[in-house]
């Protein structure tokens, strides 16, 4: 009871304190003369934005980059070492491979289900379409690691001679196959792509709702004039649903992307990156939490921040599209 | 044969047994964690969860599972969920919606570029400033001597598969 009460004063004096934030901001502006007001009352709206994202990404993300040029703890500066290091450790190139399957794979699939499955819902009518997309979404409120533990039940693996409890070795042994340790799989990546498959349940229901949401906002005298023209079902979406709606799912794609260059929890969750199943923010977490090796775990991060740079430019032209949109 | 397919137009019949089998498949993982959390230990170990479902008289259901959890702390960690969730939503609203209206509504000198930078942070991974802003914490711990990254038992954190809320405060003080 006692944390209760502390747990909400303390959220509701944070909260206070920042709202006032502003509101002294705007006090203290509101004493200048209207000419200069007109100047800088940006300073007010901006400044815990700007102060906020300097103190805690721009400082230590060029902190982090210093010190990837440094030793475990961080005393001395050991020039490109940690990077050799990296690129000379088949471990490390194993990662990178992992990253890139992520990064191929799961994208490109959550939004092409996304799609397919807007398309259809478009089409049941109203109840059906409800119940569809709900229990579709519905993954959405799932946090990775319950997700990995939702999923640890359909790849869970007993020892033979005891009796089955996954879902999929079920199945093996249903088609008269024999159950398989999932997740130890390596051959082919196998088990990476047994996670891909939990984050594309988790993320199709997101996909869904920006693409059907899309679908919906296609005029319907665009189609009306493809139906008019005699163009089948398949014709009238691949030329006159799908460009219309090629900017929402490249915002998917976009976004879902950024997220899978990331991904950690699911991995960690399920495999804890054995297995050959690790990837580059595990591979740092772990060199880090594990190992407290600040200056290799930093040129770890530094890899992944360099390969995700390129998106930084696609996510700031995407977001300015949709601002002319407007 | 043409009434079955009109009939089958009317209610489109395709699209919707399609969509059918896709939700089962989304359903499934869930159910199974669902029904596997009303059954008792021993059972879920040494039988399929789908056992429940095909003989659910026959199953002995338990809600064991739930007050094990409830005893092991679950409500301190709920707790910590909505102290951390509800100022997480609020804050961040309340900065972006104040830049927004700067953005939008004002014009000043090197808007585009602080626009763009905003923007483009928002992909950077946040592994990236993380260990900068960890060892900050532990300075500003010493300086102003209030416990921010105290070893509290929060078994929210500390989720029983990753021992990381240790890890993460016993790497602080050493930090």
């Amino acid at each position: 009871m006692g944390d209760i009460i502390f747990g909400l004063i303390a959220v509701t004096i944070g909260i206070g304190v920042s709202y006032g934030l502003y509101w002294l901001l705007n006090a203290l502006l509101s004493f200048l003369p209207e000419k200069i007001l007109k100047r800088v009352q940006w300073i007010a709206f901006l400044t815990p934005a700007l102060v906020l994202v300097t103190l805690v990404l721009l400082v230590p993300i060029v902190q982090t980059f210093i010190w990837s040029f440094m030793d475990k703890r961080v005393e001395n500066y050991v020039g490109f070492d940690n990077y050799v290091a990296l690129f000379t450790d088949p471990n490390f190139l194993s990662v990178l491979v992992n990253n890139f399957l992520w990064v191929l794979v799961v994208p490109a699939i959550t939004v092409a289900i996304g799609t397919a499955v807007a398309t259809l819902t478009n089409q049941v009518g109203p109840t059906r379409e409800k119940i569809f997309k709900t229990l579709i979404f519905m993954p959405m409120s799932i946090s990775f690691v319950a997700a990995a533990t939702i999923w640890s039940l359909t790849y869970a693996y007993v020892p033979p001679g005891r009796p089955e409890v996954g879902v999929l070795n079920s199945i093996m042994v249903g088609l008269g196959l024999e159950a398989q340790p999932w997740l130890t799989i390596s051959d082919g990546r196998l088990n990476t792509f047994l996670l891909m498959a939990v984050l594309v349940w988790l993320q199709v229901g997101y996909s869904m709702v920006i693409i059907s949401a899309a679908i919906k906002a296609v005029p319907e005298e665009t189609l009306e004039a493809a139906r008019l023209d005699a163009a089948n079902a398949w014709q009238v979406f691949r030329h006159v649903i799908l460009p219309q709606v090629w900017g929402s799912i490249m915002a998917v794609f976009v976004t879902v992307l950024i997220l899978v260059m990331k991904i950690f929890d699911v991995v960690l969750a399920m495999t804890g990156g054995n297995f050959d199943t690790s990837v580059l923010a595990l591979e740092w977490f772990r060199v880090f939490f594990e190992s407290r090796e600040i200056g290799p775990a930093s040129a770890i991060v530094v890899v992944l921040f360099v390969l995700i740079v390129p998106l930084m430019y696609v996510q700031i032209r995407t977001v300015k599209q949709q601002e002319e949109l407007r | 044969m043409s009434t079955l397919k009109r009939i089958s137009a009317r209610f489109k019949l395709g699209s919707t047994l399609t969509l059918l089998a896709l939700v089962v498949v989304w359903s499934l993982p869930t159910l199974g964690l669902l029904i596997t959390s009303l059954r008792r230990r021993s059972d879920a170990e040494v039988s399929p969860w789908w056992d429940a479902v095909i003989d659910p008289l026959g199953t002995v259901w338990s809600t064991d599972a739930y007050q094990t959890a409830l005893e092991s702390g679950m409500l301190d960690a709920l707790i910590n969920t909505f102290a951390v969730t509800i100022p997480a939503t609020i804050l961040p609203l309340m900065v972006a919606a104040n830049a927004a209206y700067a953005f939008t509504f004002l014009n000043f000198k090197g808007k585009e570029v602080v626009f763009s930078l905003m923007v483009g942070l928002m992909v950077v991974p946040l592994q990236a400033a993380l260990i900068p802003v960890l060892r900050g914490m532990v300075w500003l711990q010493k300086a102003v001597d209030i416990q921010l990254l105290e070893p509290t038992p929060l078994p929210g954190l500390s989720i029983q598969l990753l021992p990381c809320h240790w890890r993460f405060t016993s790497f602080a003080t050493t930090c």
